[in-house]
């Protein structure tokens, strides 16, 4: 009871999420949708017993073909309503991927950016992708509602129009058998039989929508690893040269046999074995109570309790009404299934930002004059053991260029990150001119920052709109950005200017920028924002010596007058800095100018001596 | 429109050929299927004629007023019938649709991927073969062309279904035949209509769709999500999506519209149907002595004979679509072989290392005006290691390319140990390489076969824990608890390790290292390593390519340093050869890159 508590509250949530994304009509609209068509079946079966009835009376041609013109017009009109609603609600159905898409990506954009990289979290949100995708949980359950609610009221018509069909008894039978047939003992008996074999099919149905799940769990497994060779390693852009050196096919053909056949060979037998039980079962009942019903009526006809016209009306409402309960049964042990879905899709949603983000604005510091302490500060990221940053302490100094340098994995990218509040600290905390920055409203402490991330990406919209991040730009200002960038030229050279799209992923005349364009792209975002800090990590990695270059001579002008921090696996770049912190372990081990770090001949020393040796010698 | 026309006249394969293929290909894989799918042919069909029959039974009965014991047998007979075909239908159907989704996944998908493996790798990439490749994997799709047999027997047993209600309804009519095929025709004509509306659009719906994936896509994955929360993106990326929303919604309501149109003209067409059926059968019975029974079944019939010519028809064209996807098919894998598999020995003993030749090597790139690498000439001697620098774009991994024979030049000759490329054996001939490639995607399998690259039981650990070690890589792995156990990739194994950039490119070289050819390429090896790792990799690499020919690509001039030869690649040609030193001396291009690089840790050295 419990249970069903439980489950009955998950679909209503489903529901009303649901709701929120395909809007208000989206059920009641498929429910009708479903339904109306039953509708026409039932008056087309009712009149013609009606016509039949009227022919064994004897009646004229014109009695007769009134009926049939009535439920002609019946029918029609039914069908006109429904053909209406279903323009709508074909347009609601094949754009509620879309919608889901959008409300997931809403979701998604919402979250903190540790939530975003929680493995814990993306696991969450490729459930609920799949799902969407796979046309589980929150995209299924309205079909399965729809159908439930249809085949109720299907049921609840049948049962309706077959009322008499039990009760009618012949007053002039007098055969032994016939009379019997009269009884309600055997009208019992038939509801009995007939209520024996639909519970009959209605627990296969479920059992074998059980069963099918499971099976179809596995196929979402392989089509997972499907979608990652097919996407990632067998196309054009995949590992094609690697796989001919290394001569992989062994090796993929086998781990396919492993992730996709032996899978699809074991999901698959255990359809079969479902689907040829279950689904005979439900067949054969379906059957079996066909004839039945056939020569039940028959009997009763037969005994006088009504005519020929009623055998073919019950007949008919009978079948409509098994089809009804099979498919109900199916939905229900398909609601029953899906709710585990269902249940993935609510986790995800009921997300929230848990960033704590307070009231203060840019006006209570004066932002020119920021200057970033950080008290102590260690940092583990969620899920994992190990500290990136251990005790740090360190203070960002306004006007300042700084060159952060260290190994890999020493915590310079993670203090970047704290820095801008993309996680908090897990222990200790930072301070912007004394004031905890987590006072501040989250939207109005990034307005400090202008940064270039390693991994920054431009986005496939047009150059203004990566410049701006906004639809809406001001011209004039992003060029002088792209131009401070040094990219400015060949923005000009594009067709559209400034509003070509880059790559053409989003627009199919895009054009394609190279490392260094799309570096300079990114630097001139970062200055388009006009934030007294300058963040640039590892801009340089991929660029050849060229553009390198280009980019050192021009970082005294994009720095400007604002604080740039500049971290670097490339040394060369701790030569225009003022000030060189070394970060080790999650800490900073050094801290001081190029020639005083140098003499002390500690990290930085061996950290400059491995590269410059190279150019020195 | 003219050449639509002509792809689809030249298609390649007819319906019998496809058929035969088809089956051939199935009876290698599975015969049962065959066996079982054959038998399901009439089952379907047989079971909703014999369906048509029964109230026929049960009116006659009632009318000639019979024995409730005739009633029950008669009655009692027929519906066991059905239910025995039902049951022997359900179990076919059953097992030729698992069979046909075995197959898909087993068999056609395989060779497909096979084939991507095994092909030529410059075929491979032709602009061509792209769309052949996306054919062949879309032909898998939903009754593609496994699916052929299945469709096939569909449209036998609509024909069996079609032919025996035709032959019910003759039996009181013949003039119904025509007025019905009449009607459906009609309403078949408004669903073309529909579908050439649909055809105009469909590429504007593509775009939509594919700008929408694009959106969304982006706002979800997290490589993005730093970059969309400190620029604040999330209003700009909802306002696409919501343009895209309102953009497709507005294309779909002309569909659906005229989706409305027709479905309305087939029910008016259903209406006049069932009327003029009533009305004829009525004038019928009134006038002459046709028991009730074939009233019933007669209306079934005609009012039930739209279905068959619905389910015909969509057989029908559905078979076709299916015959598409089996040409689709059979051409991505009939794409022939332009290198020969076998050829000379390869060196060996004395031969080795290599010497390499290139010979006024050129190459353009399909649809690109103007060469890549341009009468590019260069010797390297048995066991020299070679730097190749230039800028991005300048061809560096082109040559690479073209090298290791994936890639063919289209005049001039590469030649290892003497010999040109070609007349080895295609795939012997990657035996000589190892490479470092800069574009890595592993394979969602653990640490060990990713490095080692051949199946479980040929994983040599001794030698994986070795290139581990040579790697500096080693002791991460050991560190982790299932070692080199551990699974790649996220996307795919929930408790997946996820290995830093560094790391990734350590685990690259360990590959290579481990495939210990006797020709070492390496492109980029170092951008993500820090300073000191960089350095413990250029202290090494005269360990790791001992013996060997190697060639060493990097944006690091100081790479160059201690390779015996450096070669300056600008505008697809050897702009410059020679060694560090000759180069400096020579005051050339090179000379001004190194000076520009060095520049700043040269100031160092004056000042001290």
């Amino acid at each position: 009871m419990k249970k069903l508590r439980a489950n009955l509250r998950t679909q209503l949530r489903g529901l009303r999420l649901n709701r929120e994304i395909n809007g208000r009509r989206f059920i009641p609209f498929n429910i009708l949708v479903s339904f109306l068509p039953v509708l026409a079946n039932y008056i087309t079966i009712h009149f013609s017993g009606s016509v039949i009835t009227a022919l064994t009376e004897g009646k004229r041609f014109w009695t007769c073909f009134c009926y049939v013109l009535l439920c002609a017009g019946l029918v029609f009109a039914v069908h006109l309503v429904r053909r209406l609603i279903m323009r709508a609600t074909m347009d609601m159905r094949w754009t509620s991927w879309f919608r889901r898409e959008m409300y997931m990506t809403r979701k998604a954009l919402s979250l903190d950016f540790a939530q975003a990289e929680d493995p814990r979290i993306s696991a969450m949100l490729g459930k609920a992708e799949n799902n969407s995708q796979s046309y589980n949980g929150l995209a299924y359950q309205p079909v399965l509602i729809c159908s439930v609610a249809a085949n109720l009221l299907s049921i609840t018509t049948a049962v309706g129009m077959s009322s008499g069909m039990l009760s009618a008894r012949g007053g002039t039978a007098r055969d032994g058998v016939l009379r019997w047939v009269n009884s309600p003992l055997f009208a019992a008996l038939f509801v009995l039989f007939v209520v024996l074999l639909l519970a009959l099919s209605v627990w296969g149905n479920d059992a074998q929508s059980k069963r099918l799940f499971g099976a179809h769990q596995l196929f979402g497994k392989m089509r997972m690893v499907r979608r990652y060779y097919e996407r990632r390693v067998l196309n054009e852009s995949g590992s094609g040269e690697d796989i001919r050196i290394f001569r992989e096919r062994p090796l993929i053909a086998e781990e396919l046999e492993n992730g996709i056949s032996a899978v699809t060979r074991r999901a698959a037998a255990m359809i079969m074995r479902t689907n040829s039980t279950f689904g005979m079962i439900a067949s054969i009942v379906t059957a079996v109570i066909g004839g039945a019903v056939y020569i039940f009526v028959g009997l009763k006809a037969l005994s006088g309790a009504f005519g020929a016209g009623k055998v073919v009306e019950y007949y008919g409402v009978m079948t409509a009404m098994i089809s009804a309960f099979s498919s109900l049964a199916w939905d229900l042990g398909m609601l029953r299934s899906n709710r585990r879905f269902l249940e993935d899709d609510l986790a995800f949603y009921d997300l929230r930002g848990e960033m704590q983000s307070g009231s203060r604005t840019l006006r209570d510091i004066d932002p020119d004059t920021a200057e970033f302490t950080f008290h102590d500060v260690s940092f583990r990221y969620p899920g994992s053991e190990a500290y990136a940053l251990r005790h740090l302490d360190l203070t960002l100094r306004r006007g300042e260029k700084l060159a952060v340098v260290g190994r890999n994995g020493s915590g310079k990218s993670t203090m970047i990150k704290l820095l801008c509040r993309l996680y908090d600290p897990t222990e200790g905390y930072i301070t912007v001119n004394g004031i905890d920055i987590r006072e501040f409203a989250y939207a109005e402490y990034l307005k400090l920052f202008g940064v270039v991330f390693q991994d920054f990406t431009l986005l496939s919209f047009t150059v203004a709109e990566n410049v701006a991040a906004n639809e809406t730009y001001d011209e004039e200002k992003v060029m002088r950005c792209l131009d401070m960038a040094g990219v400015g030229d060949r923005v000009r050279r594009m067709p559209k200017g400034m509003n070509q799209c880059v790559t053409k992923l989003y627009e199919e005349d895009g054009e394609d920028l190279s490392g260094g364009e799309s570096q300079k792209t990114a630097i001139a975002r970062a200055l388009y924002k006009d934030a007294p800090f300058v963040i640039l990590d590892e801009p340089t990695a991929a660029l050849d010596p060229k553009s390198e270059a280009e980019i050192y001579a021009r970082f005294d002008a994009i720095a400007g007058g604002r604080t740039a921090v500049y971290v670097s696996h490339r040394m060369s770049s701790c030569r225009f800095c003022e000030r060189i912190v070394v970060f080790a372990d999650g800490r900073v081990v050094e801290d001081g100018t190029h020639d005083a770090l140098l003499s002390q001949n500690g990290a930085y020393a061996a950290l400059w001596n491995a590269q410059a040796k190279h150019y020195t010698q | 429109m003219k050449e639509k026309k002509k792809e689809k006249a030249k298609q390649p394969y007819s319906y019998f050929s496809n058929l035969r293929f088809v089956c051939s290909e199935q009876w290698r894989f599975r015969k049962s299927y065959i066996f079982a799918a054959a038998a399901a042919t009439p089952m379907a069909s047989l079971s909703s004629v014999l369906a048509a029959f029964l109230p026929k039974v049960v009116l006659d009965c009632i009318e000639r007023h019979v024995s409730p014991a005739e009633l029950v047998w008669k009655v009692g007979a027929l519906a066991l019938c059905t239910v025995l075909l039902v049951a022997a239908n359900n179990l076919l159907t059953a097992f030729c649709s698992t069979s046909m989704q075995i197959a898909e996944n087993s068999f056609w998908r395989m060779q497909i991927t096979d084939k991507i493996m095994d092909m030529d790798y410059h075929v491979f990439t032709r602009k061509g073969t792209r769309s052949k490749r996306e054919k062949a994997m879309n032909s898998l799709m939903r009754s593609g062309a496994p699916g052929f047999i299945w469709v096939n027997i569909h449209l036998f047993s609509a024909l069996f279904g079609f032919s025996a209600f035709t032959a019910i309804i003759v039996q009181c009519s013949f003039w119904f035949i025509p007025a019905l095929i009449a009607g459906y025709a009609l309403s078949a004509l408004g669903w073309k209509a529909l579908q050439k509306f649909r055809d105009k659009l469909k590429d504007e719906e593509a775009r939509i769709r594919l700008r929408m994936d694009y959106v969304s896509q982006r706002s979800k994955d997290f490589a993005e999500a730093k970059d969309i929360r400190v620029y604040g993106m999330q209003p700009m990326l909802d306002h696409k999506a919501e343009a895209g929303l309102a953009e497709r919604v507005a294309l779909l309501h002309r569909i659906h519209t005229g989706h409305m149109l027709n479905t309305l003209l087939e029910d008016l067409l259903m209406l006049a149907t069932t009327i003029g059926a009533y009305a004829y059968l009525i004038h019928l019975k009134l006038r002459t002595d046709m028991p009730l029974g074939d009233f019933a079944l007669y209306l079934g019939a005609i009012t039930g004979f739209g279905s068959w010519l619905t389910r015909l028809a969509d057989a029908f064209s559905e078979s076709l679509e299916c015959g598409h996807a089996v040409s689709d098919y059979r051409s991505f894998l009939d794409i022939p072989d332009e290198r020969s598999r076998t050829g000379a020995p390869l060196p060996a003993g004395d031969a080795l290392p290599c010497a390499i030749e290139f010979d006024h090597v050129t190459f353009t790139y399909e649809g690109a005006e103007k060469p890549t690498i341009r009468d590019f000439s260069l010797t390297i001697r048995p066991g020299e290691h070679i730097a190749v620098v230039g800028d991005n774009g300048a061809g560096k991994t082109t040559l690479v390319k073209l090298l290791c024979g994936l890639l063919l030049p289209d005049s001039g000759q590469i030649r290892i140990a003497g010999r040109d490329v070609q007349t080895y054996g295609r795939d012997d001939c990657f035996a000589l390489f190892a490479t470092v490639l800069q574009t890595v995607n592993f394979l969602p399998a653990t640490v060990a076969k990713n490095v080692a690259l051949c199946p479980e039981e040929e994983i040599d650990r001794g030698r994986l824990w070795d290139c581990l070690g040579k790697a500096n890589i080693a002791e991460k792995i050991a560190s982790l608890p299932e070692k080199e156990n551990t699974l790649m990739v996220k996307d795919i194994h929930e408790g997946a390790t996820a290995f830093s950039g560094g790391e990734q490119q350590r685990l690259i070289l360990a590959r290579a290292l481990y495939k210990d050819a006797p020709i070492l390429v390496l492109d980029e090896p170092t951008a993500a390593l820090d300073p000191i790792a960089e350095n413990d990799l250029y202290m090494q690499y005269s360990t790791f390519a001992s013996g060997k020919t190697s060639i060493y690509i990097s944006h690091r001039l100081s790479s160059t340093r201690f390779c015996d030869r450096v070669v300056l690649l600008a505008d697809g040609r050897a702009a410059e050869v020679g060694s560090h030193d000759e180069l400096m001396r020579a005051g050339g291009a090179y000379a001004e890159l190194f000076r520009l690089q060095s520049r700043y840790y040269e100031e160092e050295a004056d000042a001290q």
